[in-house]
């Protein structure tokens, strides 16, 4: 006898997880359409450009970021040093800060009469006028000091749990400082390792600010451009699947190897990696080796702009400022709050009924890994045609026509921010949820508690904690946010993001500066609560 | 309302997506009566208090909580069984008092719940503890207040799912021997899971062994001690040696002399377990045999002795009671009673 009640919220979970995928199935859709004449004249004369420029942009990001990361993780992790205790949680600063902005400050710094070339020239008496940054190597140059915070945090967890025991078995078995590293400590660390990179691959591959601005063809780009410029769907929608595609290949190498390693990894022992103490000479260069990034990716850049907004601080009392800020955060409030209740249900509907929901959900949270300009192309052609659907039928029956009802509206940019961002909501609130005991839904439910009571009195208070980071890690994104933004907003919509890249494309460098510092500010607060949890190791 | 305090399970069969599952269980439980189900992990004895609990839902079956079809011709969720659960890890709402926890199925808060509340608390011996938090009690303590939260919701039947396995050993029997005694007062049917013998004897008016999904023996705790229709559970249920013997013109050839088999059919080999009960001091010569003791270990009340086996010309063990042990080991002599040598065909 099966009983659909009993299985509700497995059902309502898997609708909701559904909901999400859309856009995903919608751009798989693309890979098979048959192309149009402007696909043909894209991918004749751009289309090998995009590809060029990503490879270039995924292998020299990649790299530098495991050089930055790597190294100073195994510093901070295994080595006790003068400051340590300040570097450590300074090293993840760079991720408070959009890569976008970090493009600004330097092509700034570095270009015709800026702050860096300027004082080269005086102290070095140098020729150099300007560094171009306006090209790949720029962007290459802001995506290792914005991005590299990803592999070090991984790593350093990464060689932090690492047992003690593995290491003195290697030192035991005669093994040189460089053989540990090689023989133990990396290959442990492997999966750990294989997953930062893949997050600094999937945001330099998701970036739109960085490329527009430094004037890269980069996919992103490309799309944003066959939208609007073109107005062709085909073409979007075609670049979009190749970005996909992209991307789910470098999930699955990923995937692949991390493999068993994990579960590996998973053997703990209370032996801690003794910390080797760093004196004289070796603490400095240890002090130098991770003072670099933070000031390359997080001191030059805030100083920058903190410089920029002395001139422009009175634009904090302009209605518009006012009105862009206001409109950012109830976006952004609303989106994470939209988040959050989806995630509950799922994660809630997950353990009420494992085997039923868990693929669904696990499909739904993929959506973090779709660029935000590619989930805004699969979000706006399934709602075109339903308007146009909408519209036809009208007509037909009503003699009536509709207009576009749903495209532009605030429902597309909220559902792009559902399917981007749904799976950061879900983590936070799964980690929260895992720490409840399977015994208490059993006790309430025993007690004569439904399924819903049980969720919103029992899970909902014990792990707030859980949700209420959530909520706070997706306002955030939300507020970087920058493609699908572009694409979805409804008209005359604008937010400190787009607000800030407008006005740098304008050159208009320190009106922007107030805006990012907004979105900087309200960055540190889930960082904050980062290095709190890090603290507390 | 004491007619609604039966739980009878028939035919209960459940099927794992891994293979496992299990089989065909009857089982009834009156009211007052304390049944503990007992058996290694994964014998499906958790499975079962989860099916009458309803978090599964069976293949097939019918179980009945007093009058009501729960499960079979009729359909009843979990929450409206009317069940009282103990968990292992305790399961008290971390954010709630203990007041909170025990009036947690109470809708209502008025002064007759409230006097309620305090009155179970009272039963259970922790009326001091209304306001305070699981989070500074004792594991003891806090299967105090769960059995308490139970109670508050009148139940049909109470589930303990290894209910003392979290607790202290030094303290566990205390807690575990009040928790039974309210359970007993109240008369509410008891199911509980464990898999410590010693555990299920003390406690249990009637022991469940279960293995591989399927009920292999049941009986009192003296009888399953005395008559086990099973290897299993006769050697769950209290120190015993096992033997491989072979047969010979209808008798088992025991280390201590044959048995006769009554059984129409003879099998080749069984399996021959002795309790150390079996062994005592040879008081009448012709009764008596004799031994070559090798070695000996003494293990608390127990001693483990290992002789020379004439017949075979190596080495045996056996166990038995330590307090006789050293006239045994003084005459080289002990008298065998094979009341206490269980015999099990072996396939």
């Amino acid at each position: 006898m099966i009983n659909y009640l009993k299985h509700g919220w497995g059902l309502l979970s898997v609708l909701l997880s559904l909901v999400v995928i859309i856009p995903i199935f919608t751009i798989i859709f693309f890979l098979i359409t048959p192309g149009n004449e402007t696909w043909y004249h894209l991918r004749e004369n751009v289309l090998s450009s995009y590809i060029i420029n990503s490879l270039y942009l995924i292998i020299f990001v990649g790299f530098g970021s495991i050089l930055i990361g790597v190294s100073t993780a195994w510093l901070v992790a295994m080595h006790n040093f003068p400051y340590k205790k300040y570097i450590e949680w300074l090293l993840f600063m760079p991720l408070a800060i959009p890569s976008y902005a970090v493009a600004y400050c330097y092509a700034d710094l570095l270009g015709y009469g800026g702050f860096i070339t300027d004082n080269l020239v005086s102290i070095f008496n140098s020729n150099i006028k300007s560094i171009n940054f306006y090209s790949i190597y720029g962007a290459i140059f802001v995506f290792i000091f914005s991005l590299y915070p990803y592999v070090y945090l991984l790593m350093r967890q990464a060689f932090i749990s690492q047992s003690g025991a593995h290491i003195e078995i290697a030192k035991i078995s005669g093994l040189s400082v460089l053989q540990i590293i090689k023989k133990v400590s990396l290959p442990l660390s492997r999966p750990a390792l294989a997953g930062g990179v893949t997050l600094v691959i999937m945001e330099t591959l998701a970036d739109y600010g960085v490329s527009d601005y430094l004037g890269i063809n980069t996919f992103t780009k490309g799309i944003y451009k066959a939208w609007f410029n073109l107005g062709d769907i085909t073409s979007a929608g075609k670049l979009s699947a190749i970005l996909l595609i992209s991307i789910a290949v470098i999930i699955a190498v990923e995937r692949k190897i991390r493999g068993k390693a994990e579960y590996n990894n998973e053997v703990r022992s209370n032996k801690k990696v003794p910390l080797k103490k760093l004196n004289g000479v070796f603490a400095m260069m240890a002090i130098i080796v991770c003072v670099i990034p933070i000031f390359i990716g997080f001191i030059i850049p805030v100083l920058t702009l903190i410089a920029w907004s002395f001139d422009s601080i009175n634009i904090i009392y302009t209605l518009e400022f006012i009105n862009v800020t206001f409109a950012s955060f109830g976006i952004a409030i609303s989106a994470s709050a939209i988040c959050a209740i989806f995630a509950l249900i799922i994660v809630f509907g997950m353990r009420t009924n494992y085997k039923l929901v868990a693929p669904f959900a696990r499909l739904a949270s993929l959506g973090y890994s779709i660029p935000g300009a590619v989930a805004a192309v699969g979000i706006l052609i399934p709602l075109v045609w339903l308007d146009n659907t909408i519209n036809n039928i009208s007509l037909k029956y009503f003699n009536y026509s509709t207009g576009l009802l749903i495209t532009g509206t605030w429902f597309a940019l909220l559902f792009a921010y559902l399917v981007r961002f749904l799976a950061l909501s879900m983590q936070s609130i799964e980690n929260s949820f895992i720490k409840i005991s399977k015994s208490i839904d059993y006790a309430a439910k025993v007690l004569g508690r439904s399924n819903r009571n049980i969720l919103t009195n029992i899970h909902v208070k014990i792990g707030w904690g859980g949700i209420s980071l959530g909520l706070l890690i997706v306002f955030v994104d939300v507020l970087k946010e920058l493609p699908a933004t572009m694409i979805l907003r409804p008209f005359g919509l604008s937010t400190l993001a787009i607000k800030a890249h407008e006005l740098a494309i304008d050159e208009r460098l320190n009106d922007a500066s107030i805006p990012l510092l907004t979105i900087i500010l309200v960055c540190l607060i889930p960082l904050y609560f980062l290095t709190k949890v890090i603290r507390q190791e | 309302m004491e007619i609604n305090k039966i739980l009878k399970i028939s035919n209960l069969s459940h099927c794992y997506k891994n293979g496992k599952s299990i089989k065909n269980i009857n089982l009834d439980v009156s009211p007052s009566e304390v049944v503990c189900i007992l058996g290694p992990s994964g014998c499906g004895k958790t499975t079962l208090l989860r099916l009458i609990a309803g978090f599964e839902e069976p293949l097939t079956g019918e179980i009945k909580i007093g009058k009501e079809v729960v499960f079979g011709n009729n359909y009843v969720p979990t929450e409206k069984r009317s069940i009282g659960m103990l968990f292992q890890d305790i399961a008290l709402f971390p954010h709630l008092s203990v007041k909170e926890n025990v009036g947690f199925s109470l809708i209502k808060k008025n002064v007759e719940n409230d006097k309620l509340i305090l009155n179970l608390l009272k039963k259970v011996g922790l009326e001091g503890f209304l306001d305070r938090y699981s989070s500074n009690m004792s594991g003891g303590e806090q299967q105090r207040v769960a059995l308490a939260r139970s109670l508050a919701n009148k139940p049909n039947i109470m589930l303990l799912d290894e209910p003392f396995g979290s607790l202290d050993a030094w303290s566990k029997y205390d807690i575990a021997y009040d928790i039974i005694n309210i359970l007993k007062e109240s008369k509410t049917p008891t199911i509980m899971v464990t898999h410590d013998p010693q555990e299920a004897m003390k406690l249990a008016d009637r022991i469940i062994v279960m293995l591989d999904g399927e009920i292999i023996d049941q009986g009192t705790p003296s009888e399953l001690y005395r008559n086990a229709k099973h290897s299993f559970s006769a050697s769950l249920m209290g120190p015993a040696t096992s033997y491989s013997c072979d047969v010979h013109n209808r008798s088992i050839m025991t280390p201590f002399g044959a048995i006769s088999i009554e059984d129409k059919i003879v099998k080749s080999n069984y399996q021959v377990l002795i309790r150390p009960d079996a062994f005592s001091i040879a008081s009448k010569e012709e009764e008596s045999i004799s031994l070559k003791i090798v070695n000996y270990k003494h293990i608390g009340v127990l001693t483990e002795v290992e002789i020379l086996d004439n017949n075979k010309g190596d080495n045996f063990k056996f166990l038995v009671y330590s307090n006789i042990f050293q006239e045994i080991y003084k005459k080289n002599k002990l008298s065998f009673n094979k009341d206490w040598a269980f015999v099990f065909p072996n396939n």
